[in-house]
C-alpha cells in the first residue's frame, strides 16, 4: 500500500513537470516561425525604408513618475533620443514631494498650457499641463497623487495618438525600440497590444540616457535576474504570438491601442496591473468577437532597474506571486470557459497551474525527497528523474537562452560576462531557484492573508552616475 | 514491472524534450549566421553594382541591357540599389537611367506582386511604386490601398497622393473614414502629395453628402483654406451631424477673414456645448476683436469647456481681451472669475 502511495506521488510530481516542460517545448517550436518573420521585417525595413516615413502613424510614450529626482532626466532623455519620426512624450508627475517637477521645468523650459484634453478616463485631478519650449514633442502633466496606474490613465487622456507606449521612470528605452515595435505593428494585422524585452540596467554604464557599456550587475541577486529575465523573455513569450497572443505584457514596457484601453476602462489600480490588463484585453476582444493579436517583439529593448539585495528581491517576488493568484481569482470566470477559447483553455490554466501552483509542487518535491531520504524509502530512480526534469530542462533552457541573446541581441559581449553567465546558469538550479521557489510559496499563502495588498516601493538605484 | 514501464515512458519523453531544445538552439544558431552571410553577400554585390552604375553615370552612358544577370533583376535587389544611389546622386543622367529601370524592369514585376497574397511580396510592389510614383500603376496602387497590412496601406496612400489624380485622391478620402489608426498618415500623405489634390477634394466636398466624408475633406482642406471652401463649409455649420459641424468650424477658423468671424460669432449661442467651445477657440485663433463682447458673455457659460476656451480666446485677442479677464470678479460670477484667473497664468503665445 505504502509503495503504491509513494509511486503515485512520484508519478504525479514527474508528470506535472513533464507536462509543464512539454508545454514549454510547444512554445519553443512556435517561436521559430516568429524568429524568421522578424528577420523578414528587419530586411524589409533596411531594403525599402517605408517604416520610418514622416507619414508613419504617430505614437506617444507615457512615463509616470513619483519622487524620481535622482533619475528622471535619464528616461526622459532616452525617450527624446528615440529614432522614430512621430513620437510624443508625456511625463506624468504624480504629485512628487521632491524636486522632480522642478528639475523637469528647469531642464526642458516647461510652460503651463491650457487643459485641452477630455478626461475620458477618470483620474485624480490634474493640477497643470506643461509644454516644453526646448522640445515641442515633450509634455508634462502635474496631477494630484493617485498612483502609477492613475498617472498612466492621465497620460492616456492627454495622448492624441492611436497607440501609446508606457515605460517606467526607472527605465531607459533604446533608441531603436519604437522603430522595432512599429516594424512588427505595421506589417501585422489587428494588433491591440505589444510587449518588448526588459533587460537589466544595474551595473551598466549610462551616459546621456544611453547605455554605453553593458555589464552584469555587481550583486549575485542582480546577475541571477539577468539570466532569469533572458530566459523568460526568450523562451515562452515569442511562442505565444501564434498561440492566441501573449498572456502578459509587462508593466515596464508595452505598446497599446488607445481605444482598446479606453474600452476596458484604462489601467486599474490592482495587484499585477499588467497581467490583469492583458487578460482584460483578451476578455474584451473575445466578448466582442473581434479579431485581435497581442504580440511580443524580442529585440525591442527597455533597460530597467531591478532589486539588488536579498530582502528587496524577496519582497518583490512574494508580491508578484501573490498577484498572480489574485488575478487568477479575480478573473476565475475565464477558466475553462468556452467563450474565451484558447485563453480560457490554455492561457489561464497555464497561469494558474503552471505559474501559480508551480512553486507548491516544486517545493513539495523537495520536501518529499528529503522525507523519503530520512525514512529510508527514497527511490533513487525518481530522484534522478526529478533532477533531470525539474532542473535539467530548466538549466538547458537557461543556457539556450544565453546562446539566443548572443545571436540576436548581442548585448553582453565580454568573455568575462559570458563566462560568468554560464557559471551562474549552472548553479542557478541549486542556489537561486530553490530560494525563489520559497518566496513564491510564501507569496502564494500571502494571498490568503490581510497583507496581500501591501505594497512597499523598492529602493531606486541611480541610473546615470 | 508496471512501474518500470511508466518510468520508461517518462524517460522517453524527457529525452525527446532535450532533443527538441537542442534542435531549437541549433536552428537559432544557424539562422542568424545564414541570414548574415546572405546579407553580407548581398551587400557586396550591391556595392559592386553601385560602382558599375556610378561609372555609367560618369561616362553618361545609357543602361546596357545585360548590366545585371537575370537573378539580380528583381525588386528586392534593384530598389535598395536605387535608394543607395539616390542618396548620393541626383543628376539628370541618373534620373533618366532610373526612369528606364523602373519602367522597363521593375514595374512589370511590381504589377504582378501587387496581387500576391503575402505581405513580403506586396511590400516589394509598393516599395517600387513608392520610390517612383507613376500614373501607369494607378490601378495597382489603388488595389494596395485596400490592403489590410498597415505599412502597405499607408505607403499606397502616399503613392496615390503623389499621383494626385481624382480617382487616387477620392480613394484616399474614402479610406480615411474606415481607418482610425492610419487617419494621420492619410491626411499627411494628402498634404505632402500633389497640390492638385486640394481641388479634387474641394469638388468632392461640393457634391458628397456623406457626413464622415465631408469631415475628412474639411480636415484636409483646413490646411489650405480659401473663400470657396468657406462657402462650402458654412453649409455644414448647422448640420445635424455634430462632428461635421465641428470640422466645419475648425476649417473656417483657419481662414483669417472677416467672413469667418461673422459666421462663427452666432455659434457662441448654440445649444451644443461642443459647438460653443470650438467656436470660442476658433475665434481666439482668428484674433476676432469683433467677438469681444460675445466671448465675455461666454466666459459665464455653464459649461467649463466653453468657459476655458472663451477665456483663452480672450487672452489671444491681446490687451482688450486681457482687460476683460482682469475685470472679472468673484462676487459677480465665481466660475468666470476662476477661469479668467487660470487663463491669465497660462502661456499661450501660439
Amino acid at each position: 500500500m505504502t509503495e503504491k502511495i509513494i509511486f503515485g506521488i512520484d508519478l504525479f510530481i514527474l508528470s506535472y513537470f513533464l507536462g509543464l516542460n512539454s508545454f514549454y517545448i510547444v512554445l519553443l517550436i512556435a517561436t521559430n516561425p516568429n524568429l524568421i518573420r522578424r528577420l523578414k521585417e528587419q530586411r524589409s525595413q533596411k531594403s525599402y525604408e517605408l517604416f520610418e516615413l514622416d507619414v508613419a502613424p504617430p505614437v506617444s510614450i507615457i512615463i509616470p513618475c513619483f519622487n524620481e529626482e535622482t533619475n528622471i532626466l535619464t528616461p526622459v532623455t532616452a525617450a527624446l533620443n528615440v529614432d522614430f519620426p512621430n513620437v510624443k512624450i508625456i511625463i506624468v508627475d504624480d504629485d512628487s514631494s521632491d524636486k522632480t517637477l522642478q528639475i523637469l521645468t528647469d531642464t526642458y523650459q516647461l510652460v503651463s498650457i491650457p487643459p485641452i484634453f477630455r478626461p475620458t478616463l477618470k483620474t485624480a485631478p490634474i493640477k497643470h499641463y506643461y509644454q516644453s519650449k526646448s522640445h515641442p514633442n515633450l509634455m508634462v502633466i502635474h496631477k494630484e497623487n493617485g498612483g502609477r496606474e492613475d498617472s498612466i490613465n492621465a497620460g492616456i487622456n492627454a495622448s492624441t495618438t492611436p497607440f501609446f507606449i508606457n515605460i517606467d521612470a526607472d527605465s531607459i528605452i533604446e533608441p531603436d525600440a519604437v522603430s522595432k515595435l512599429f516594424q512588427h505593428l505595421l506589417t501585422e494585422k489587428d494588433i491591440h497590444a505589444m510587449g518588448g524585452v526588459l533587460t537589466i540596467i544595474n551595473g551598466c554604464v549610462v551616459e546621456k540616457g544611453r547605455v554605453k557599456e553593458v555589464k552584469l550587475p555587481p550583486s549575485f541577486w542582480g546577475s541571477m535576474q539577468v539570466i532569469e529575465y533572458l530566459k523568460s523573455f526568450f523562451f515562452g513569450r515569442l511562442g505565444w504570438n501564434d498561440l492566441g497572443g501573449s498572456p502578459l505584457i509587462s508593466g515596464g514596457f508595452g505598446l497599446f491601442n488607445k481605444q482598446t484601453i479606453l474600452d476596458i476602462g484604462g489601467f486599474q489600480k490592482v495587484l499585477a496591473g499588467d497581467l490583469d490588463l492583458t487578460l482584460a484585453i483578451h476578455k474584451s476582444m473575445r466578448d466582442q468577437k473581434k479579431p485581435y493579436r497581442i504580440d511580443y517583439v524580442f529585440d525591442s529593448i527597455v533597460w530597467t532597474d531591478v532589486p539588488q539585495t536579498y530582502s528587496s528581491l524577496a519582497i518583490q517576488r512574494k508580491r508578484w506571486h501573490c498577484s498572480i493568484i489574485e488575478v487568477c481569482w479575480r478573473r476565475r470566470n475565464m477558466l475553462f470557459n468556452p467563450k474565451y477559447g484558447i485563453v480560457g483553455f490554455v492561457h489561464f490554466p497555464y497561469l494558474l497551474f503552471g505559474e501559480g501552483f508551480g512553486p507548491l509542487v516544486e517545493g513539495f518535491g523537495y520536501l518529499y525527497i528529503l522525507s523519503c531520504y530520512f525514512l529510508g524509502v527514497l527511490n533513487f530512480m525518481f530522484l534522478w528523474y526529478f533532477i533531470l526534469i525539474a532542473w535539467g530542462v530548466s538549466m538547458f533552457l537557461t543556457i539556450a537562452s544565453l546562446i539566443m541573446q548572443q545571436i540576436f541581441l548581442k548585448k553582453y559581449h565580454s568573455t568575462k560576462a559570458l563566462l560568468k553567465m554560464i557559471f551562474l546558469s549552472l548553479i542557478e538550479n541549486f542556489t537561486y531557484r530553490p530560494i525563489t521557489v520559497w518566496w513564491r510559496i510564501l507569496g502564494f499563502f500571502r494571498f490568503f492573508t490581510k497583507n496581500r495588498y501591501t505594497y512597499t516601493r523598492g529602493k531606486r538605484s541611480v541610473l546615470e552616475k | 514491472m508496471h512501474h518500470l514501464s511508466y518510468l520508461k515512458f517518462i524517460k522517453l519523453i524527457t529525452v525527446y524534450q532535450f532533443i527538441f531544445i537542442a534542435v531549437h538552439v541549433f536552428f537559432s544558431l544557424i539562422l542568424k549566421p545564414i541570414s548574415s552571410y546572405f546579407s553580407r553577400r548581398k551587400r557586396k554585390v550591391l556595392i559592386d553594382s553601385r560602382d558599375k552604375i556610378r561609372e555609367l553615370i560618369e561616362k553618361k552612358r545609357s543602361w546596357p541591357v545585360n548590366l545585371f544577370p537575370a537573378r539580380l533583376c528583381k525588386i528586392s535587389f534593384l530598389v535598395p540599389l536605387v535608394i543607395n544611389i539616390d542618396k548620393e546622386n541626383q543628376d539628370d543622367h541618373w534620373k533618366k537611367m532610373r526612369k528606364s529601370l523602373f519602367i522597363n524592369i521593375l514595374f512589370p514585376k511590381a504589377k504582378k506582386l501587387a496581387y500576391a497574397k503575402r505581405w513580403t511580396k506586396k511590400i516589394q510592389a509598393i516599395a517600387c511604386f513608392f520610390h517612383f510614383p507613376d500614373t501607369s500603376n494607378e490601378k495597382e496602387i489603388l488595389h494596395l490601398l485596400q490592403d489590410s497590412t498597415p505599412v502597405i496601406k499607408y505607403s499606397a496612400a502616399y503613392c496615390a497622393a503623389k499621383l494626385g489624380s481624382p480617382t487616387a485622391v477620392n480613394a484616399i478620402i474614402n479610406e480615411m473614414n474606415c481607418n482610425r489608426f492610419l487617419r494621420f498618415s492619410f491626411r499627411e500623405s494628402l498634404l505632402k502629395g500633389d497640390f492638385k489634390s486640394f481641388s479634387f477634394i474641394e469638388k468632392r466636398l461640393e457634391t458628397d453628402k456623406d457626413p464622415w466624408i465631408r469631415v475628412s475633406c474639411l480636415e484636409v482642406l483646413s490646411y489650405n483654406m480659401n473663400s470657396h471652401i468657406v462657402e462650402l463649409a458654412r453649409r455644414d455649420l448647422y448640420a445635424s451631424h455634430k462632428n461635421l459641424r465641428i470640422a466645419a468650424i475648425r476649417a473656417i477658423g483657419r481662414y483669417s477673414h472677416p467672413i469667418s468671424i461673422s459666421l462663427l460669432i452666432p455659434l457662441l449661442k448654440d445649444t451644443a456645448w461642443e459647438v460653443r467651445s470650438v467656436s470660442a477657440r476658433s475665434l481666439g485663433y482668428l484674433k476676432a476683436k469683433e467677438a469681444l463682447n460675445e466671448l465675455s458673455l461666454s466666459l459665464r457659460d455653464k459649461n467649463w469647456w466653453v468657459r476655458i476656451n472663451s477665456a483663452l480666446a480672450l487672452k489671444r485677442l491681446g490687451e482688450d481681451g486681457i482687460q476683460v479677464l482682469k475685470q472679472q470678479s468673484p462676487e459677480k460670477d465665481r466660475f468666470a472669475y476662476e477661469t479668467a484667473q487660470y487663463a491669465l497664468t497660462l502661456d499661450i503665445n501660439d
